[in-house]
């Protein structure tokens, strides 16, 4: 029962008028960004705007954060359904369902659904933070140096194995990802690394402009290749238009009580994330439903599933996210990220040491969606209005955003040219479908990964045998090779099934 | 063979190379304790190797993309566009090298104009040569973008942007 006074604590600090405010200029700003074309990615919506969280108060930061957040994934569902266009890979799935929804002239009951689906599993989701979160921050006391050395790396590797469609490719995104973190001085002897003797370069990378280089002006790099002219889709003009019917609401709510519990329990596994939720709940609602085999041509379930599971997701990885500092995707890194530059260290003391602020944050979360649904819904026909901005316009608006953003690390004019590398890079492995987010976890986590081996070796007197002799350690490491094995076997009998398919049409 | 990608593969393992090299130079142990350069040997050696292994994964036939949990849609094209008319163009990379090359041509430029005047010229540059669009609303959008921004960050938010040599004393010119 005390977690539940420590909830309404974070209630009472996520209400007060200023961080009100916040979440709600959160929340606009989120979707209004989200919902721009090409750029929608809920990570780069967070770097774009991560200048202005941070001139905020810890606390008043990360809750518009979390405003933030819902916003852009509201907005990626909206653009899925009607652009047919996935802003995010967790996105994929509304377009199977959602888009063919929206070419039966049921694009606007299946925005409503997205957005009052979502706001049912992330209630879900808080509850069940509520009560796991502390849990998983007491269990998280008995983990040492090696336990969260093995436990980043399941979080790593369980993004690149199970939904990215290259391993390899995956991999070396990663690989990436921890060698550039490596690049300044080491925190442990202060020797320089890889700086090439630039004073620039003493401090590291930063995150800012590695995420704006990859998520925004990468993705602009891509979308200008093409003249892109007007976006052609119909909407509804009627707010009364976007709300589903009786009917809709009685054939999802199996879908939307299985997506709750999907997202929940993946998105607190570390690396788990909305990607690997969304699909795992579709594949599950529809194995599940008496209309299975009308899926892919227009059910509701489709849509209502995978919101669902995108929603408690966000709840679930909180866990890992605030007791562990390990995140499940670009965004949520993006978030830890934000943490470390307010001061903060996640882990299992932040319930102890920082009740208020992890409180308010979880607080957040659940009055994000209570915000989207009375504000955003209401806004959709406005929102849809921005869709039909021509590309044109809104590219050098991020270019020039971009540069800002870079510039406001640090004042320096180097971090915009590391900002044009970066961009060049993001370009290059878009084209070679490369997935970019396994690069930025990993960059994250990096120093966090370093320093949990180098201590695991210093308690074992460089033995790497720590990692199978602790049992928690060890049970990951076998969790590990577990998912692997899955992966491999799994995709081997995607693949047959696949060339299967292509042979008999 | 896939050339880009047998291209980009040498690559990596070219740079995890070049990696391991500098990382060889550094201390691994000290006094018994790992030191800085245990890590990146690690990471550049496993990063030398998967460029290999994707070099070599290129010169094979390639099958259909799948993921071991979910199928991979036909909407997940690799150059997603953003309009759904039906007349759309091909890709045209020289399109994005030329945004790059002018966005990088104007870095240079911001200390000596300033951020404001130097996104003028980027965003001239964009919808005058890359867009080729001459008209009033483009002529308005060259002009507002860098304004508003500066205004918005600078003056409302009160982040610092590159300040010009001219020092006019107006939107940091």
């Amino acid at each position: 029962m005390a977690v539940l006074g420590q909830l309404y604590d974070g209630f009472a600090i996520a209400l007060t008028f200023d961080n009100f405010v916040w979440m709600i200029i959160g929340s606009i700003l989120g979707t209004l960004i989200g919902i721009l074309p090409g750029l929608g990615n809920p990570a780069a919506a967070l770097a774009i705007l991560l200048p202005l969280t941070l001139r905020l108060d810890p606390t008043t930061g990360l809750i518009m954060m979390a405003g933030i957040y819902h916003g852009a994934k509201f907005a990626g569902a909206t653009t899925a359904i009607l652009l047919n266009i996935p802003t995010e890979t967790s996105s994929v799935v509304l377009c199977y369902d959602g888009h063919e929804l929206s070419k039966k002239g049921r694009g606007g009951p299946a925005m409503g659904m997205s957005a009052i689906s979502g706001f049912i599993a992330s209630t879900v989701g808080v509850l069940a933070l509520t009560f796991a979160a502390p849990l998983a921050a007491k269990l998280a006391l008995n983990f040492g140096p090696p336990e969260f050395a093995m436990l980043m790396l399941f979080g790593l590797l369980l993004v690149v194995t199970l939904t990215g469609k290259n391993p390899v490719k995956g991999l070396i995104s990663m690989m990436l990802g921890l060698l550039v973190a490596t690049v300044g001085d080491d925190i442990f002897t202060g020797t320089e690394r890889y700086t090439f003797g630039m004073i620039s370069l003493t401090d590291g990378i930063e995150f800012l402009v590695l995420t704006l280089g990859l998520f925004a002006v990468g993705e602009v790099l891509v979308n200008v290749e093409r003249r892109a002219g007007k976006s052609e889709f119909v909407a509804p003009k009627k707010l009364r238009d976007y709300l589903p019917n009786w009917q809709d609401f009685r054939e999802t709510r199996v879908a939307i009580a299985i997506g709750s519990v999907v997202g929940f329990v993946i998105g607190a596994i570390p690396g788990g994330g909305s990607t690997l939720a969304s699909f795992v709940s579709y594949a599950v609602v529809k194995n599940t439903s008496p209309q299975r085999d009308k899926f892919g041509t227009g059910v509701m379930a489709g849509v209502a599933g995978p919101e669902a599971a995108n929603n408690s997701e966000a709840g679930g990885a909180m866990i890992p996210l605030l007791s562990m500092g390990l995140p499940g995707n670009a965004s949520t890194s993006v978030m830890l990220a934000a943490l470390l530059l307010f001061g903060i260290q996640p882990g299992p003391m932040l319930f102890t040491s920082h009740p208020e602020i992890a409180w308010p944050v979880i607080a957040s979360l659940y009055l994000g969606t209570v915000v989207l649904l009375v504000l955003n819904l209401p806004m959709i026909p406005l929102w849809v209005q921005l869709l039909r901005i021509p590309y044109w316009l809104l590219y050098p608006i991020i270019l020039v955003l971009a540069v800002v953003g870079a510039y406001s690390v640090r004042g320096s004019i180097f971090d915009i040219w590391v900002l044009m590398g970066f961009s060049a890079f993001g370009y290059a492995v878009r084209k070679l479908s490369v997935p970019a987010a396994p690069m930025l976890m990993a960059f994250v986590l990096g120093p966090q990964a370093e320093a949990a081996l180098r201590q695991s070796m210093i308690l074992s007197d460089n033995s790497p045998l720590i990692f199978l002799e602790r049992p928690i350690s060890a049970a990951i490491v076998a969790l590990i090779v577990a998912m692997v094995w899955f992966g491999v076997t799994s995709r081997r009998k995607q693949r047959r099934l696949a060339v299967t398919a292509e042979i008999s049409h | 063979m896939r050339q880009a990608e047998f291209i980009f593969g040498i690559a990596v393992s070219l740079t995890g190379l070049g990696a391991l090299v500098l990382a060889l130079g550094m201390r691994m142990f000290a006094g018994g304790i790992p030191g800085p350069g245990l890590f990146p040997m690690i990471v550049s050696s496993v990063l030398t190797l998967l460029g290999a292994v994707l070099a070599w994964q290129s010169t094979k036939a390639s099958g259909p993309e799948v993921r071991a949990v979910g199928r991979v849609g036909a909407v997940e094209a690799r150059h997603r566009h953003l309009s759904t008319d039906e007349g759309q163009n091909t890709p045209n990379p020289w399109r994005a090298v030329r945004v790059w090359i002018g966005f990088a041509a104007v870095v240079p430029l911001l200390y000596s104009l300033g951020f404001t005047l130097t996104m003028m010229v980027l965003v001239a540059y964009l919808l005058f040569v890359v867009e080729g669009r001459r008209t009033v609303a483009a002529v308005a959008a060259i002009i507002a973008i860098p304004a508003v921004i500066y205004l918005l960050f600078v003056e409302l938010l009160g982040i610092a942007l590159p300040v010009g040599l001219l020092k006019l004393g107006i939107l940091g010119i």
